[in-house]
């Protein structure tokens, strides 16, 4: 983004961060920190993992740097933002009129100092523009205030009314959430990795043999298995469940003025405001757990609100959403995406089809072929296996099928809605008012086929829907354009 | 669906072939000592020249069967382009939609005479069109941005 020239700051208003932004970096960059580790564990053995030494010590340094660097000046008509590492110096001057949202966010770091976190979200931007890492609250409020030109949260007075919730979430939803969430494999395929990397005396027996050899005392080994298995599972849920209901304590959405306020967590707290008018598209998730219970997620893709890791980190085109509820019941959560995209028409009973038969033909078209050709190779380095290519097509025909029959679709007067998932769910709705460009793709099979694949782009998402009847993609490609 | 009238300049498929060419000669360069020298001993001598033979094929084919099908137009309401050797891709970009466009020129396509115009909505890259010449280039440039945010020309 490129902004207007201003002129120097006047050494008089600008002013620095807390001091505890020092401390905030560090505990930001342990992973950083954590490269001390292998030279201080394995330096004897490994000595040119000293080496690693030098990104330890930078990342140590760099955060004294950063705090005498960084400086900052706030008027009613601009924000300005200098800072610098090391090596690197650079300046921002953000037009405060640009500023769409600013996010108050306080983690445990920001609690232990007393300070709280501010990010800023400019319209057209794609990434945080501007990150002050600590600021006493008083602070913080007076830069939010002049900023957006609205009084500051931290000072709310009690007797004014908290604009009603569109949605709140409590702790037994939360429970809900954190035992259904994905977040549960992710645990579980975290605690399996750790057994590799401890240090094994013994060259032949690993340590998951160890384990269970002694907690099972002798018995036979598949029961020590299971045992271990049961423990990791239930540490994996566990884990699950407390960071969920820590990240998402007291989440509540409600809507004011034009724009969704979402407030959440516990330790680490974060109130963000995401403009109405921003929201692209939204998504309703499912994974098959939820899907069985009734249950949802819903989140919005949002243009201009950008990655947590600040500038650079994130391109232009990835697609970037926000939670707006953890978990619901899915026509609760419909009720909640009609009232966010301001439509009357419920969005649940619109009229959804799928790609016409020739579709899932052309799939299996697709799965015949790379059976044969693995076929082909397979033979060629050893007979038997030309039964790779039964095996390819054995998996690849129920696949394609299923994937034909969940791939669904429709549009009312001012939407689109897209479904797919086979065990779990994902709805897509999509305000027909944001499309950008629209595109149809043919490849020669399609060709051959009547077949026609309609591509839809949005900012910060990109749908396809694939292999749709050559006249209705081109009745959707016409009517769109127009 | 028909394609978009208007097709590039010639030349642009001139320049592909010689794009194909150039890379086709490292690749048989590359192939013929790889061969001379029987580097690849347990295989046959003449393998290593097989890339350079699927590339030579494919240099040749290919700008013809892209020049075919790359075109675009300047309709009421929207810039449509198609492209594709195989595949092909339409794409719709309406006005009211369009940010910015810019023009580039490589090395080889100055050597031309040449230029590509692309056209980006909030999406992103929405369109490309190489092969325009100099002054083709301009007047489109020039067209786009005056309706660029308009509904209709």
């Amino acid at each position: 983004m490129n902004y207007p020239e201003s002129p120097d700051i006047q050494a008089s208003d600008q002013r620095k961060l807390h001091p505890s932004a020092i401390a905030i970096w560090l505990v930001d960059n342990t992973r950083n920190l954590l490269t001390a580790l292998p030279p201080l564990l394995l330096g004897r053995s490994f000595p040119f993992l000293w080496l690693l030494f030098l990104p330890f010590a930078v990342s140590v340094v760099t955060p004294f740097f950063k705090y005498m660097r960084f400086r900052y000046e706030i008027t009613p008509q601009t924000l300005i933002v200098e800072g610098g590492g090391l090596f690197n110096k650079w300046r921002r001057v953000i037009p405060t009129e640009r500023i769409q949202s600013i996010d108050v966010i306080q983690k445990l770091r920001h609690r232990a100092f007393g300070v709280v976190e501010l990010r800023i979200e400019v319209i057209g931007g794609s990434a945080t523009e501007a990150q002050m890492v600590a600021l006493k609250p008083e602070e913080a409020d007076r830069v939010r205030a002049l900023a957006v030109g609205r009084s500051g949260y931290l000072d709310t007075p009690a007797d004014v009314p908290r604009p009603p919730a569109l949605a709140r979430l409590n702790p037994k939803d939360l429970l809900l959430a954190g035992v259904t969430g994905g977040r549960i494999a992710f645990f579980a395929v975290l605690l399996a990795q750790i057994p590799q990397y401890l240090p094994e005396p013994t060259p032949k027996e690993g340590f998951l043999e160890r384990a269970f050899k002694s907690a099972v005392g002798g018995r036979e080994a598949w029961f020590g298995f299971v045992v271990i298995g049961v423990l990791v599972l239930l540490t994996a849920v566990a884990g699950s469940l407390i960071l969920t209901v820590l990240t998402y304590w007291d989440f509540t959405v409600s809507r004011q003025n034009g724009e969704l306020l979402v407030t959440r967590g516990l330790l680490s707290t974060r109130r963000s405001t995401i403009p109405l008018a921003r929201i692209q598209a939204i998504h309703l998730k499912q994974n098959i757990l939820r899907r069985l219970f009734g249950l949802a997620s819903l989140s919005v893709v949002v243009a201009g609100y950008g990655s947590n890791r600040g500038r650079g980190n994130q391109s232009a085109e990835a697609e970037v959403t926000a939670t707006l509820l953890p978990i619901a019941k899915l026509s609760d959560a419909y009720r909640v995406a009609e009232q966010v995209l301001g439509t009357s028409t419920p969005l649940d009973g619109a009229a959804l089809n799928r790609a016409p038969g020739r579709a899932f033909q052309r799939s299996m078209i697709n799965v015949i072929v790379i059976s044969l050709i693995a076929s082909g190779i397979g033979f060629s380095i050893q007979p038997l296996a030309a039964f790779l290519g039964l095996v390819i097509s054995a998996i690849g025909a129920p696949v394609a099928y299923l994937s034909w029959r969940t791939r669904i679709h429709g549009f009312t007067q001012t939407h689109l809605i897209r479904q797919t998932g086979v065990l779990g769910k994902k709805a897509t709705i999509v305000p027909l008012a944001n499309l950008q460009h629209t595109g149809l793709n043919i490849g020669p099979l399609q060709r051959a086929m009547r077949l026609t694949t309609v591509r839809l782009s949005i900012p910060k998402l990109k749908l396809s829907l694939h292999n749709l009847d050559q006249a209705v993609a081109d009745g959707i490609f016409s009517s769109l354009s127009r | 669906m028909n394609l978009p009238a208007r097709r590039l300049d010639p030349k642009i498929r001139t320049l592909w072939w010689v794009t194909g060419g150039i890379f086709t000669s490292v690749l048989a360069l590359a192939g013929a000592i790889t061969a001379a020298l029987d580097l690849l001993n347990p295989f046959p001598r003449f393998l290593p020249l097989v890339p350079a033979v699927v590339s030579g094929v494919i240099a040749a084919v290919l700008p013809a069967l892209r020049y075919r099908r790359w075109r675009y137009e300047l309709r009421e309401r929207d810039l449509f382009v198609s492209k594709g050797a195989i595949s092909i891709e339409m794409t719709a970009i309406p006005f009211d939609r369009m940010q910015f466009s810019e023009t580039n020129q490589g090395p080889l396509d100055r050597m031309f005479g040449l230029a590509k115009l692309v056209v980006y909505t909030a999406a992103g890259k929405a369109g490309t069109i190489p092969g325009l010449n100099e002054q083709e280039a301009a007047e489109l440039r020039d067209e786009l941005s005056r309706v660029a945010g308009h509904t209709s020309v």
